[in-house]
């Protein structure tokens, strides 16, 4: 007969730890509590949400996010003309369910002919995760990193020329300001299972967000380790 | 979320959560309610409990059986102990929170883990419960307790070493 291991024997205790917690805790019919209406209605939404959403294949996840964001310059570059802030940079702005990260200057897009767009990399992602795609535009490059249970990480950046834009979806969000360096960013942390994003603008007019399944210190050392691929 | 992603993808286990949501929503929100002092925050810990048990609703399958019951527990009061923690950064006793014992008396390696085990931190007991009784991975728990997978990692090998440290002050070695 096979000798028990230590894990063995772990698990037989941690049984009896986990029973006695069982045991522990009162009869569930003992401590009714009227939960508030934002928490009923969050659940009722969770529940009859669930299943609805149809796994999409990866490929068509980036696809639709690429044409998203493609869809968000060409809109707006077309109506740069009306856009004129005082001062450059990356703004937010509400729209509907989204926050639009938009960017104002102060001229009409000039790009040279040389210009190319910077390849900034990750040099570190937790382990399982694999880089699956990368999509390049003038403007904007997304690099798509995956996992064994298919779940994306994200780095996406955008160059600030006019009507560049970046859209999060962010009704149901809790944005917190943090800091990734020594650089001020927002993470906004989703409800449920959905993907917490990270986004930060750099001195050179890039707006950075990456966006996983992680929780905030990893997605910090993720975006900490965004440097620019030599 | 950037632009957008899919939530739970099938109606697989819709069933047994509403099961688990109906049974012990009341009794987590008891449990949180005990940590966080504060009805809003234990909401908010309950709600985010439901999210890690509908992510792996896929390994329950008994929502009365009592191994369901400490499930609900033990992630609920950690999802309390995360929001504590955030109300309150620097409090390093969090960590550090033991329960009280409920091992009974023995002198075999099970019954004197047992009661190793109640001297580890919540947290530290929490991830081996979760493993070793539960069956989850390192990445699973680390998603279920909103820390990364090398935390997790970390976490792991510790537990084990502290209750390898506890055995020796007891003259024992494992």
């Amino acid at each position: 007969m096979k000798a028990m291991t230590f894990e063995d024997h772990l698990s037989i205790a941690a049984a009896r730890v986990a029973d006695h917690i069982a045991d522990s805790v009162p009869n569930e019919d003992g401590c009714k509590h009227e939960f508030s209406e934002r928490f009923e209605q969050n659940m009722q939404e969770f529940i009859d949400n669930w299943g609805r959403k149809k796994k999409h294949p990866i490929i068509r996840k980036i696809l639709l996010i690429a044409a998203a964001i493609l869809l968000a310059f060409g809109i707006l570059m077309a109506s740069n003309s009306e856009i004129r802030a005082a001062v450059t940079g990356w703004f937010k702005e509400l729209y509907c369910n989204f926050t639009v990260f938009r960017y104002h200057g102060y001229s009409e897009p000039e790009v040279p002919d040389s210009w190319e767009l910077p390849k900034y990399e990750l040099t570190w992602v937790p382990e399982e995760y694999e880089l699956k795609d990368r999509i390049e535009h003038t403007y904007f490059a997304l690099d798509v990193y995956v996992n064994s249970e298919q779940e994306m990480l994200t780095l996406e950046y955008l160059y600030g020329d006019d009507g560049g834009a970046a859209f999060i979806d962010t009704q149901k969000a809790k944005m917190e300001k943090v800091l990734v360096g020594d650089t001020e960013a927002e993470f906004y942390r989703q409800e449920g299972i959905a993907s917490n994003t990270l986004v930060w603008q750099d001195q050179e007019g890039f707006l950075f967000i990456v966006d996983g399944f992680e929780d905030l210190d990893t997605l910090i050392r993720i975006a900490e380790n965004v440097q620019l691929k030599e | 979320m950037l632009i957008f992603l899919t939530l739970i993808d099938s109606d697989d286990g819709k069933e047994t959560f509403i099961c688990i949501y109906e049974k012990y929503k009341d009794l987590m929100f008891r449990e949180a309610l005990s940590i966080l002092r504060n009805e809003a925050d234990a909401e908010d810990a309950v709600q985010e409990a439901f999210f890690a048990i509908a992510k792996n609703i896929s390994k329950i399958s008994d929502p009365e059986c009592p191994k369901t019951r400490s499930f609900v527990v033990i992630i609920v009061k950690r999802k309390a102990l995360n929001i504590l923690k955030k109300r309150h950064p620097d409090a390093e006793f969090i960590d550090e929170i033991n329960s009280e014992s409920e091992a009974e008396d023995g002198h075999d390696l099970d019954s004197l883990l047992e009661r190793w085990l109640y001297k580890l931190p919540d947290k530290y007991r929490d991830v081996l419960l979760l493993k070793y009784h539960f069956g989850y991975s390192l990445k699973e728990i680390s998603e279920i307790m909103n820390i990364s997978l090398s935390n997790a990692q970390k976490i792991d090998q510790r537990a084990k070493a502290k209750l390898r440290e506890i055995a020796r002050d007891e003259g024992y070695d494992i």
